[in-house]
């Protein structure tokens, strides 16, 4: 069911709230697009709420134990939307992440009340870092 | 507001092509003296350098001599974002490292601009990838 007299911008503030509280669900368009840029375990393109639930979701659940949203800044033109957010929380064995609240970039397609697009720049090094224990070590 | 935001960016666009072609134009005129210019990541060059001097002589010194120089290396604009002072770029680059190897990445910018200069530049991309091509490292 859409909320066609939410403005872009709202939904999206909606939808970031949701996310928090775990039920973001019905703001999201069946055929929804997530793109988690990079070249991480989570990175790309997961086309359908089956597989953003099934692959990206349940994938980041095993390294993820909460997270926590927050907005920093949010435009609009048209139906995108683009943000710069605050993504923080504590990964599977219970360390805190982003605990300075570094910012990242997420752009949204808005459309008749319901989301059709969500693009996210994580920081993808704190992702191999921070939630798959990983770390760069010199070629040479 | 918006429309002489995205001027003060295309022509950062426009410059920072130009520099790359090896015409003598300094690619960070449209920054503001009292920029705050953000590297996402964590690498390196990651973090946040406050005002155009610590950019050109600190952030730039330690940049530059990482980065491969050749024609058709750029940072391409593929879509702007924009409302009031505020323009996100979603852009693609084409690059290399010292060794020539490609460094492609993907990015999501965002520009502050305000009496037409560019007052807040953050810079989101693929750190991972940067980590492997730039900073010649592999993950364990």
């Amino acid at each position: 069911m859409g909320r066609a007299e939410s403005s872009p911008s709202a939904l999206v503030r909606e939808f970031i709230a949701r996310c928090n509280a775990g039920d973001p669900w019905s703001l999201l368009s069946d055929r929804v697009i997530v793109t988690v840029n990079g070249t991480t375990p989570l990175s790309g393109r997961y086309p359908g709420i089956p597989l953003v639930r099934g692959i990206l979701l349940d994938s980041a659940r095993v390294v993820i134990a909460s997270l926590d949203i927050s907005i920093s800044k949010i435009i609009c033109a048209g139906t995108r939307v683009a943000t710069l957010i605050c993504l923080s929380g504590r990964n599977s064995a219970g360390t805190p992440f982003n605990t300075e609240g570094r910012l990242c970039g997420c752009v949204f397609t808005v459309d008749a009340g319901l989301i059709h697009e969500v693009t996210l720049f994580p920081d993808t090094s704190l992702i191999e870092i921070a939630l798959y224990h990983r770390q760069y070590v010199s070629d040479v | 507001m918006s429309d002489q935001s995205v001027a003060v960016v295309n022509q950062f666009f426009a410059d920072l092509r130009d520099a790359l072609k090896g015409i003598d134009i300094n690619p960070y005129r449209t920054m503001a003296e009292d920029i705050e210019f953000v590297v996402t990541g964590q690498t390196p060059l990651s973090g946040t350098w406050h005002g155009i001097n610590a950019v050109m002589n600190e952030f730039l010194p330690a940049a530059s001599p990482r980065m491969g120089r050749a024609p058709g290396h750029g940072l391409f604009p593929l879509e702007f974002i924009a409302e009031g002072e505020c323009v996100a770029v979603l852009a693609r680059g084409r690059g290399s490292n010292i060794a020539g190897l490609p460094y492609n990445n993907t990015y999501f910018l965002w520009f502050e601009v305000r009496n037409g200069a560019i007052t807040r530049y953050v810079e989101d991309f693929d750190s991972s990838l940067a980590w492997r091509s730039i900073f010649c490292c592999h993950l364990e």
